[in-house]
């Protein structure tokens, strides 16, 4: 805060009221200004008004004076956010059978976050209900037994591809023929 | 009789980062395979930090091709299914290490593999839970 800021009028050269508070956060250099001539019960006035006035010196932002209610709001969303985050965490195991049984990942999102209150597990547990209803279960799991017995492509079959013989590579190795440049520290 | 490699496996995306390197270092990123083919747990394990993203239960090794430079490539692997008892090494991704854009490779698709095999996120899970030292 600058010293005599708001009774030294040569010093403060405008003060204005900021009704949207993320907008002049993001975006300090877009808010309107005023004349010079406004005095601290001016200043003082907007700021009980907008929460957050804008002092500026020279067409510079100097600074902001943000009023208490102004502090509690913000102060509530980031508590706010932090508990939405938590509970999406949460979600994930939800995430993740909704996916398992074939509901499309944009589909589970628009369920999860429909709720007024950010992250909604119930309305996803109904639709992981109704798509459960829907599948024939036991074709569900032997489907999915069969995708985790189908192995991801083997080294045999890639370094053929890659025109490497592996029983040769091996045999070089352990014969100290070859040496890659390895580093295996912690 | 020849020998069968079935304790590593490769993921179309970590396919796709080998064929992307110079012959030479494709050849050392296969000896490297070979070894961990040997030895599950033969790179150190990698944690959870914020440039790297969330790793826990996955290894890493430092490679080259024949040389007297560091190593400049990294190869990310999952002991899968868990630190506890791993049945295979599933490679996540390899690639330079320059701006540790590897390691955030490996986590997205650490995390996708997961899914795939129907297994929790790793955030989900606790050190315990994966099986790795805190």
């Amino acid at each position: 805060m600058l010293p005599n800021m708001l009774t030294n009028t040569v010093l403060l050269r405008t003060v204005d009221r900021m009704r949207k508070l993320p907008e002049v956060m993001l975006d300090p250099q877009s808010a309107p200004t005023l004349d010079s001539s406004k005095l601290r019960s001016t200043a003082l006035a907007k700021l009980k008004d907008a929460g957050l006035v804008r002092i500026t010196r020279y067409n510079e932002t100097a600074a902001f004076l943000v009023s208490p209610a102004a502090i509690e709001d913000m102060t509530e969303k980031i508590v706010g956010r932090a508990g939405f985050a938590e509970q999406a965490r949460d979600s994930a195991p939800l995430m993740t059978l909704a996916l398992s049984l074939g509901v499309a990942p944009g589909a589970a999102f628009d369920v999860l976050f429909s709720g007024d209150a950010g992250v909604d597990p119930t309305a996803l547990i109904r639709l992981l209900a109704e798509r459960a209803e829907e599948l024939d279960i036991a074709a569900v799991v032997a489907d999915r037994a069969g995708s985790l017995s189908e192995p991801t492509t083997s080294l045999d079959d890639f370094a053929a591809e890659l025109g490497i013989d592996l029983e040769v590579l091996s045999q070089d190795m352990a014969a100290g023929r070859y040496r890659a440049h390895v580093s295996v520290e912690a | 009789m020849r020998r069968s490699f079935e304790r590593i496996q490769l993921t179309d995306e970590a396919k796709a980062d080998i064929v992307k390197l110079p012959p030479a270092v494709r050849r050392a990123v296969v000896s490297v395979l070979i070894e961990i083919e040997n030895n599950l747990s033969y790179g150190p394990p990698l944690g959870a930090q914020l440039s790297t993203g969330d790793l826990r239960g996955c290894r890493k090794v430092y490679v080259d091709e024949p040389t007297d430079d560091k190593p400049k490539y990294r190869l990310v692997y999952w002991c899968a299914p868990d630190e506890h008892q791993p049945r295979r090494a599933v490679v996540l991704a390899v690639g330079p290490r320059k701006d540790l854009s590897v390691y955030a490779l490996a986590a997205g698709r650490y995390n996708t593999e997961r899914t795939r095999l129907g297994l929790l996120p790793v955030e989900n899970l606790s050190d315990d839970e994966l099986g790795v030292q805190p």
